[in-house]
């Protein structure tokens, strides 16, 4: 009894400084060959491993099952409402990541507006009918009807959205 | 040695398997350290830059911001046995010359086929294009993408749009190129991280992931992964990435410290599993 309850605070004591002290745990195999080295992080099916010959991945059901107990031991407090609560939190930034991504390519591929005076009683120059501008896609006639630049009638008229006024019958506005 | 075979033993590897390493570098304006370098800055960077890359012990050596093809092919004559694949011709997007931060692909393996390729317009128009070998390991083809994405200068929104834009075309072309269970691995300066507030935004890396790739920086904490560290406003960061796919669950590991270079070089050791033999 004594020696059990030796061996379980010796197993404590190594766990703690293991996984919180970052000072290398000594891991068994399996097949009986030992490894040393300090345990970056571990999921449910593997531990990765700084060694003294580099980063290691080792898959959970490759340890002897003292190695698993102790590496699985470390990471159990509230590991099941952490994950829970990580995987809610990954789902919303991967929401707001698609949201945004939208939003940027709305505003990458669409080009920036152009600069139109103001045809206003500031303007130096003198007033001249308003007739399309070389940009625009729409324009609306002075009948109220919105053509848009593949249509016969688009050459006169001032510049609209594309949903301004009533649509042109003939390019459907 | 004892460790050599326990190695072995993790990796898995089986009768027929080769141990490929693969190092990914980002030489920063090699050589010279900045555009417009003196000769005597040229020389300083060469010399530092070949006193180590001979230590990697790399198979494939993928590098970025490399000048022209001509200081590729004198960085693989210190490489016993290698050779230079391909150093892309990317047009600047400025002046539209040639510019001076090129990506090559250096390996000791022979390769199918190897070519670059400018980003094609796309919806954000991104800067470079991607570098690309078919290796042929143990008459295995390994399929290797060397990118350098488009860096964090300038408007932050527009950096975003052109590095997933090229992510994106990237892989459409491995969609291609590579066919079902053929192993690929996409390495480089991606410009972006999984870490920093101000590129929360940023999909580049989950597109890649969401396509099948595997971090293989996935399960290491970031004080172990800085591939450029701090220097001014700019925080320790981890922009040099290696993804791989149909390769397992390999861990990449930063060389700290290295001289020869803002960026340190990230080192990645792949099982690539041969052609059974015909008569097995």
């Amino acid at each position: 009894m004594k020696t059990t309850i030796l061996l379980i605070a010796a197993v404590i004591t190594c766990l703690g400084q293991c996984l919180a002290a970052d000072t290398p745990m000594g891991i068994s195999l399996v097949d009986g060959s030992k490894l040393k080295g300090r345990v970056m992080s571990s999921t449910e099916v593997e531990v990765t491993l700084m060694t003294d010959f580099g980063l290691v991945r080792l898959p959970l059901d490759k340890l002897s099952s003292e190695s698993r107990q102790a590496i699985t031991a470390g990471s159990k407090p509230d590991s099941e409402a952490l994950l829970r609560r990580i995987s809610e939190l990954e789902a919303k930034v991967s929401q707001l990541q698609q949201e945004n991504e939208a939003l940027r390519r709305q505003v990458v591929s669409t080009p920036a507006p152009t600069y139109r005076p103001s045809t206003g009683s500031n303007s130096l120059t003198p007033s001249s009918p308003q007739t399309s501008s070389p940009g625009a896609s729409h324009v609306i006639s002075s009948t109220g009807k919105r053509h848009n630049s593949g249509c016969r009638y688009f050459g006169s008229g001032r510049p609209c959205g594309p949903t301004d006024g009533i649509a042109c019958k003939v390019c459907g506005g | 040695m004892r460790w050599l075979i326990l190695f072995a033993l993790f990796l898995g590897i089986s009768h027929g398997a080769d141990v490929v390493r693969v190092v990914t570098w980002n030489l920063e304006w090699y050589p010279g350290k900045k555009p417009g370098a003196t000769q005597a800055e040229r020389d300083a960077h060469v010399v530092e830059v070949s006193a180590v890359l001979p230590q990697f012990r790399a198979d494939v050596i993928v590098l970025q911001e490399v000048r022209n093809a001509e200081t590729a092919e004198q960085l693989a004559r210190l490489l016993p046995g290698f050779s230079v694949h391909v150093t892309s011709r990317f047009k600047d997007s400025f002046n539209g010359s040639i510019g001076e931060q090129q990506i090559a692909i250096l390996s000791r393996f022979p390769a199918d086929g190897a070519w670059a390729e400018s980003w094609k317009r796309g919806w954000a128009n991104a800067p470079r294009g991607y570098a690309y070998a078919k290796l042929m390991i143990s008459e295995k083809p390994l399929h290797v993408y060397g990118l350098h994405l488009k860096s964090n200068l300038g408007n932050p929104v527009e950096n975003t749009s052109k590095r997933e834009d090229a992510m994106e075309q990237l892989i459409d072309h491995v969609k291609s190129q590579a066919k079902p269970k053929e192993s690929v691995v996409v390495v480089g300066d991606f410009n972006t991280s999984k870490e920093q507030l101000n590129l929360a935004g940023d999909r580049t890396l989950k597109k890649i992931e969401e396509a099948g790739f595997f971090w293989a920086f996935e399960g290491i904490p970031i004080e172990h992964r800085v591939t450029i560290p701090g220097k001014g406003r700019y925080p320790d960061a981890c922009l040099d990435h290696i993804y791989v796919r149909d390769l397992g669950r390999p861990a990449a590991m930063v060389l700290k410290d290295t001289p020869g270079s803002d960026h340190f070089p990230v080192v990645v050791d792949l099982v690539v599993e041969g052609m059974p033999a015909p008569n097995k």
